[in-house]
């Protein structure tokens, strides 16, 4: 029991200083407003356009999207030619020449993903010892899903004074422990959108949450759209059954 | 009209013993007739949580329907993370029978339990239904064992993880409990070969519990419905033909629970999983929480209670032997709560001790929780072995409605003959 | 039907009665729009189930192989597999061109140029399915030492029919010349087929 309240004590005090720690170095991560929040919300296309994008050019050397296929990008608004396109700049495994020797070939749309490393010992050998995270279910793994992602790639910042750094360690605001091995990788105005959109950190974090948001669960407007038919179609057999009850229970006395 | 019903129970048979009941089961009544439609009645006193049963058949049905073709899509081989990514991604409404599958087995263990519920607050395990009761004992397990290995197949984190924190419970028999964990695992940790081992258990046990709900449905039949009030039906006005009244009403109750169904299912289908389940099990990493699903915490929460993993199983056993024993340990000739005063805030109480034991479950094994685990666990055992006795003993029942009264529906004169010559009416000659 | 029927007393047989007695039409109404309704619902709802043993519609649409064709030399061929099925791609000699432009289409079973089943500027490549039965039986002929039947195309092994090297019908009792792939030149040496 003395142990209990001591451990008891422990976290409520552990609590307070996190807390009072938090509001030192809180930067303003003003509360994102997702496009697919909501059970009616669908994913914004120019969002996930933009996020693909910062996904390529931002993420994709280091960071694996398993699971997805090039053609699964016509959910994020592009043409199975654009698709294609895209899947054709990846050169992935092509099975072997006439001398036995593997080869690579531009993908196609039935291709998955590619993975930027051969074998995770690779990852972690060009990342410091930490293994870049498969980002397919990025949202769904960690608690907070999109606003995750969103503190996270807006929570990079300097060390508060007295904090004791590891070696090849950057500090931030969202990660467990705060300190990530990941350096910032986003600048403002690394990359130029063609919609025009300002590349901000924000923007593109933002985005790059929307996207990451989609590729774990791209059936989600499929899923809502097909649960609204279903619902309203068993509401319209509830009214009918309820009405053809109440005729058939008409008349009997009350219990 | 001239048909005159001769009994209220219409086709139910006289009280069968142990041996010609076995032998009526499958050989003298074929499966076929053990529903006759048309003659069923039913006590016009049910309340509405007597659709659980029906509830339960219907996700049950759904389950096996979406089992079939999930197993006919699920790729038992060395990658069963990805073939869920699969399932969910590439297969053509894989999203939709893989999620009506997953939200589908929390959902039919929230019926079950309300099913089990109401069965202790209206008493109806009592005399002559404890083989009612019992029989959905044995459903139950079968069902927990089909959700248990069945929660391996995606093979995530808490897939991995939870599994094997409960399959070393098994380690507490003594002698061979290690034999028959690595038995029934196919080696001392997780593997290909637990995978096959637990894909087909998954199987094998679904269409157990198939079998069980048919022979829980037949006890049923035999020794006619419960009811809300725990009074027999006695006479024609206490009941009615379940055509077309409760065949329209119970199929009112499903569509309403199906709209649930899928509000759960389209719009918040991750709400019974956990985040670390969408992390491919690492045989290297352990989540900072082990949790197995909720339908399982309250009994997982019991054999934390104990380190000597024997104690653990003793424990376990014991919860599920008192579960077992209650219509001899609850010794109220009274059946419904409704009539029982002070049974009455004591089941509350023990469902609110029932989500306690779970909510201590779901946390970490540090001194504070183990200590909460084991103070619900002994108040577990206390309730079933003390207060429940005690009640009986001390307890003064509120009056039982007369069957065939005004009430019930019946005329007014309330004079009927004496209700105990009737089956399932033992126990009311003293109250 | 506002407010109860008069009946004060209805029994569980008398309360079956009671409710046949009063066949309203709008009840019936209501009866046969539930019903139809629950079979349209039932039928609709069956159908997700049996699509997910389909093959993947997207997956199939995407998926595509290429064949690297410069290691074929004149005269032979080579099958490959694109979709679960076999594709024979052969390259022809310039005696088989002239030979197949010439053919007289008005005598053929299954009327089709040799110009529709080639493409523009490679008239060297023919690209057939290889299916040449229903039961799935693979045409025979890619290899110079494979019966190649009167036509010097391809035979089918199952029913006996030979084809042209253009992979039309020229004898036996197929009705059907063997169909053309949708494939593209990649470049002069390579296609890719999907």
């Amino acid at each position: 029991m003395r142990r209990f309240s001591r451990t008891l004590f422990a976290v409520l005090a552990l609590g307070g200083v996190s807390l009072l720690a938090a509001n030192q170095t809180a930067r303003a991560a003003d509360p994102q407003r997702w496009s697919f929040e909501g059970p009616l919300g669908t994913f914004d296309r120019a969002s996930l356009q933009r996020g693909f994008q910062v996904y390529q050019q931002a993420c994709a050397a280091c960071h694996a999207l398993s699971h997805l296929r090039y053609g699964d990008l016509e959910g994020i608004g592009l043409s199975d030619h654009q698709a294609a396109a895209v899947a054709a700049n990846a050169m992935v495994p092509g099975g072997y020449d006439s001398n036995g020797l593997a080869v690579l070939r531009p993908g196609i749309a039935s291709d998955f993903f590619h993975d930027p490393w051969p074998n995770p010992q690779a990852a972690r050998a060009a990342s410091n010892g930490a293994y870049p995270v498969d980002l397919a279910l990025i949202t769904r793994q960690r608690q907070g899903g999109a606003d995750y992602v969103y503190r996270l790639l807006t929570g990079y910042g300097d060390a508060p004074p007295g904090a004791a750094m590891f070696n090849n360690r950057n500090w931030n605001d969202a990660f467990p422990g705060n300190q990530i091995a990941m350096a910032n990788p986003l600048r403002a105005g690394q990359m130029t959108f063609a919609d025009g959109t300002k590349a901000t950190v924000p923007e593109m974090s933002h985005d790059v949450a929307t996207f990451l948001a989609w590729a774990s669960d791209p059936s989600l407007e499929e899923r809502r759209i097909t649960g609204v038919q279903v619902i309203l179609f068993l509401a319209f057999l509830t009214l009918l059954t309820y009405l053809l009850k109440r005729r058939i229970w008409t008349g009997l006395p009350r219990d | 009209m001239a048909q005159e019903p001769q009994t209220a129970q219409g086709s139910v048979a006289a009280p069968a013993t142990r041996a010609n009941w076995a032998r009526n089961l499958f050989v003298e009544t074929p499966p076929g007739a053990s529903f006759p439609y048309g003659e069923t009645r039913l006590p016009r006193n049910q309340g509405v949580l007597w659709h659980f049963g029906i509830l339960a058949a219907v996700s049950l049905s759904l389950m096996m329907l979406t089992g079939v073709f999930l197993a006919m899509n699920y790729v038992v081989g060395v990658d069963p993370f990805a073939t869920i990514q699969y399932l969910m991604r590439d297969v053509s409404y894989g999203w939709l029978i893989r999620l009506m599958h997953m939200a589908g087995a929390s959902i039919f263990f929230i019926v079950a339990y309300v099913n089990l519920a109401r069965g202790i607050y209206y008493g109806t395990y009592k005399a002559p239904r404890a083989r009612i009761w019992q029989l959905g004992l044995v459903t139950l397990i079968l069902m927990q064992i089909t959700a248990y290995t069945g929660y391996l197949l995606p093979w995530g984190q808490m897939s991995y993880w939870s599994t094997l924190a409960l399959a070393w419970t098994l380690g507490g028999i003594p002698f061979v409990g290690h034999g028959v964990v690595r038995w029934i695992l196919g080696g001392d940790t997780l593997g290909a070969a637990t995978l096959t081992h637990f894909y087909t258990f998954h199987i094998l046990f679904a269409f157990a519990v198939v079998g069980a709900v048919y022979v829980h449905i037949r006890a049923i039949r035999e020794n006619g419905p419960s009811n809300r009030d725990g009074v027999e039906a006695v006479a024609a006005e206490d009941v009615l033909p379940f055509h077309p009244y409760y065949t329209v009403r119970a199929g009112l109750a499903v569509l309403v629970f199906l709209i649930l169904c899928s509000v759960v299912v389209f719009f918040i289908p991750y709400t019974f999983e956990h985040a670390a389940n969408f992390l491919p099990a690492d045989p290297l990493v352990v989540p900072s929480n082990i949790v197995p699903q909720w339908y399982l915490l309250p009994f997982y929460a019991i054999t934390r209670c104990a380190q000597n993993s024997f104690i653990a199983l003793v424990l376990v056993l014991a919860a599920w032997a008192v579960l077992f024993a209650l219509p001899w340990l609850d010794t109220s000739a009274t059946r419904s709560a409704r009539y029982r005063p002070i049974f009455r805030p004591a089941f509350w109480a023990f469902i609110v001790l029932v989500i306690l034991l779970g909510w201590a479950g779901a946390h970490p094994t540090t001194t504070g929780w183990l200590l909460l685990d084991r103070l619900f666990t002994l108040l577990y055992f206390v309730f079933f072995l003390i207060v429940l006795p005690l009640i009986g003993a001390i307890e003064t029942p509120t009056p039982l409605p007369v069957p065939a009264s005004p009430r019930l529906g019946g005329p007014a004169s309330g004079a009927w003959p004496s209700v105990t010559t009737l089956p399932g009416t033992r126990g009311l000659e003293t109250s | 039907m506002a407010g109860p029927a008069p009946e004060t007393v209805a029994t569980g047989a008398a309360a079956a009665a009671h409710h046949e007695d009063h066949p309203g039409p709008r009840r019936d109404f209501l009866k046969m729009t539930l019903g139809a309704s629950l079979v349209v619902g039932l039928g609709t709802a069956i159908w997700p189930f049996l699509d997910t043993m389909d093959p993947s519609k997207n997956l199939m649409a995407r998926t595509a192989v290429s064949v690297d064709l410069a290691a074929i030399p004149v005269g032979s061929g080579i099958t490959v597999i694109w979709q679960g099925k076999p594709i024979l791609v052969r390259h022809r000699s310039p005696a088989e061109i002239t030979a197949m432009a010439n053919v007289d289409i008005l005598q053929l079973r299954d009327r089709a140029s040799d110009l529709s089943r080639v493409k523009t500027g490679h008239p060297e490549w023919i690209v057939v399915y290889g299916t040449c039965g229903p039961d799935g039986c693979v045409a025979t002929g890619n290899q110079p030492s494979d019966n190649r039947g009167k036509w010097g195309g391809w035979v089918c092994p199952c029913t006996g029919s030979e084809y042209d090297v253009s992979g039309r019908v020229r004898s036996g009792p197929a009705k059907q010349n063997l169909g053309v792939p949708p494939y593209d030149f990649v470049s002069a040496t390579k296609i890719t087929i999907g």
